[in-house]
């Protein structure tokens, strides 16, 4: 059933098992995972249904005071980089995919504040589903299985030392397109739009929410009370509301050990690696991304999936040179790319002569890394209120040399396993540039806000993704992630909120 | 609300799904092209600043992309521009015919230096040591 905000009456209450705040890729998968299950739910989300509503994205404004934000060299912002809509930022997401490794749940000496306390084995199980909600292939990221089965050719580099690694893409797909008629046919699921949560209402002394108070942007309010609260808002916007609804205790809630909003990650993105190919060039293919649908003798794949392949230092490689998680992509390079002497053209005649054969061309490694963990890196509120008179967020986000040294440490290793596989030669550093000051931009991922730990010294929610101090209030979506891993995160989020549905299924309704 | 994004450039990568495996190799077949003439463009470097052992510049040949290479590499590494001593620690004569016969048959060498470490950065590329010192003698001795 879809609800408007504006018609209810000021001072309405509903009542459900479920209420879901937020309506993005994590909210939606768990409605979905709910429909027709019997139990109550209700999804509240901020915008409509359809396109965006300045207004309503204007809550979203914020300060990033900390590393600037950049995607595709133009400066981004706090309400522009999310969207506040039914479908959240799978409105405009590029559909880019892959599982963490399970290497990513450890605890890892070199990087501080990691380790999960769930480990890859309690995630995989919901990977498969995860892939269906999300328009991706089979849940496989070997690569033989798409050269066997799609004839995506061979691998340039795959030793123990570098390896080749997988990612899918969907369509990209819209979720707030795949999924409205679905859940607004849905019996028990109740789709409330224009509902735009201010408050998480908890009574002094009480370790379970009451209620939230909910209000349209002209003045409506109401309160849904629930059996259990899920907050799906996205990495930035779950740490606000939780440090936000701080009537009752003071910091916000579960924020007894000042944890809420540390922790802040994002991917860095680092455009570097000019590589000049030696000789054939076919395995090439594996690595470009185009439609493979009609190809292959695979089973037919969703519309538009594809998969292709990229560069990563094993899990032995980053175990043993004590690296963060990152992985190096290809792009063709533009004729007249690189820097310096020699020059592109030099390295190519040299190649020419070594391989007997004029080289097949250039290629741009594009590099997404894993961030360590810092406290300091943080969402906290500003002193600022949007029009609902909410603290706005305020981002700081940190940016270390041990994030951009691990990127280059990797780059250097990728480099020197195309000399060893005699696939090329590759160019690390370039135009003179002190690696710390290399170029990063983001991939508008917003993670590790609300981290999982066991010990509420630790993170914010339990193993099932519970709020420590707050019985009854869950948290689905990436600001749950301990640590990131090098992977997109959306099929990890979708992934982990199936996980807690089928928690909140089993053992809270 | 929100969950995440991803860099939306990525999908402005995706090649036409009309085009073909045929077509994608012979685009990239043009780009190497592309990129051979774009050598045309670059400065030819000075000599640098190797010597060879009495003070005196050493005469480098830069014409070529080989002898380029081997020039950033005496630039590196002024001590080692001396042909016969390069000579030697390849195991060949000291001509470059010697050298351009080294680099086209040595892949084995090669590979074992970026296997062993082995490997010089020139100007942010990643080269085997007995490549550069090859293409050191290239410059040297063309």
């Amino acid at each position: 059933m879809l609800l408007d905000a504006h018609d209810l009456a000021t001072g309405d209450e509903l009542r459900t098992d479920v209420c879901i705040i937020g309506a993005g890729a994590a909210g939606i998968a768990i409605a979905m995972d709910l429909a027709g299950s019997g139990h109550d739910v209700v999804v509240l989300e901020s915008g409509g249904l359809d396109g965006l509503d300045p207004q309503t994205q204007d809550l979203y404004a914020g300060e990033n005071v900390g590393h600037p934000m950049v995607m595709a060299e133009a400066d981004m912002h706090l309400d522009t980089v999310r969207i506040r809509a039914f479908g959240g930022s799978t409105n405009h997401w590029s559909g880019l995919c892959r599982p963490l490794d399970p290497e990513d749940f450890e605890q890892r000496p070199w990087i501080p504040n990691s380790g999960w306390p769930i480990a890859f084995g309690d995630v995989e199980p919901y990977y498969p589903a995860a892939q269906g909600l999300l328009g991706l292939g089979p849940y496989d990221y070997d690569w033989r299985y798409w050269s066997d089965n799609y004839g995506l050719g061979e691998p340039l580099v795959d030793d123990d030392v570098v390896e080749t690694v997988t990612y899918q893409m969907s369509e990209p797909i819209r979720m707030s397109q795949a999924y409205r008629d679905d859940l607004v046919d849905a019996d028990n699921v109740r789709l409330v739009i224009w509902a735009n949560v201010t408050n998480l209402d908890i009574a002094p002394e009480s370790d379970l929410l009451d209620s939230v108070s909910v209000s349209t942007l002209d003045g409506t309010t109401f309160t849904v009370v629930a059996t259990a609260y899920v907050l799906a808002t996205g990495g930035i916007e779950v740490p606000r509301m939780l440090l936000a609804s701080n009537d009752v205790r003071r910091a916000g809630l579960g924020n007894q050990h000042d944890l809420v909003g540390r922790y802040f990650m994002e991917h860095p993105h680092v455009m570097r690696g000019l590589v000049v190919l030696e000789g054939e060039v076919s395995a090439y293919l594996y690595y470009g991304h185009r439609e493979i649908s009609e190809q292959g003798i695979g089973p037919p794949l969703p519309p538009m999936a594809t998969a292709h392949g990229a560069f990563a230092v094993t899990p032995e490689g980053r175990a043993t040179h004590e690296l963060l998680g990152a992985a190096f992509t290809v792009r063709t390079a533009l004729p007249d790319a690189g820097s310096g002497t020699p020059a592109a053209p030099d390295v190519t005649e040299l190649l020419d002569v070594e391989a007997g054969a004029p080289s097949a061309g250039r290629l741009q490694l594009w590099a997404r890394g894993e961030q360590a963990p810092d406290p300091a890196s943080r969402v906290t509120l500003s002193a600022e209120r949007d029009a609902l008179g909410i603290r706005r967020a305020q981002l700081d986000w940190r940016v270390s040399d041990q994030d951009i040294d691990s990127i280059h440490r990797s780059l250097v290793l990728v480099a020197n396993r195309f000399g060893t596989h005699r696939k090329g030669r590759v160019q690390v550093e370039q135009d003179s540039q002190p690696v710390a000051d290399w170029p990063v931009e983001i991939g508008g991922h917003h993670m590790g806000t609300t981290r999982m730990a066991e010990e509420p010294r630790r993170g914010v929610v339990d193993a099932n993704c519970r709020v420590h101090d707050v019985a009854n209030l869950y948290v689905a979506g990436s600001s749950v992630f301990t640590t990131s891993g090098y992977a997109n995160p959306t099929l990890t989020i979708v992934a982990l909120a199936l996980r807690l549905s089928d928690h909140l299924r089993n053992q809270v309704l | 609300m929100s969950s995440n994004t991803d860099e939306p450039s990525d999908r402005t990568e995706r090649p036409d799904s009309r085009i073909s495996r045929r077509t994608m190799l012979v685009g990239l077949a043009g780009g190497a092209a592309v990129v051979t003439g774009a050598g045309a463009y670059f400065l030819i470097r000075d000599s640098g600043s190797g010597t060879d052992g009495n003070g005196t510049q050493p005469s480098l040949d830069t014409s070529t992309g080989i002898a380029r290479v081997g020039a950033a590499y005496l630039e590196a590494h002024p001590g080692e521009a001396d042909p016969a001593a390069l000579a030697e620690q390849l195991g060949i004569p000291a001509t470059d015919s010697a050298a351009m016969e080294f680099l086209a048959t040595s892949s084995e060498t090669i590979q074992t230096d970026f296997d062993t470490g082995e490997v010089v950065n020139l100007d942010g590329w990643r080269l085997s040591v007995s490549e550069a010192r090859a293409s050191a003698l290239v410059a040297l001795t063309q």
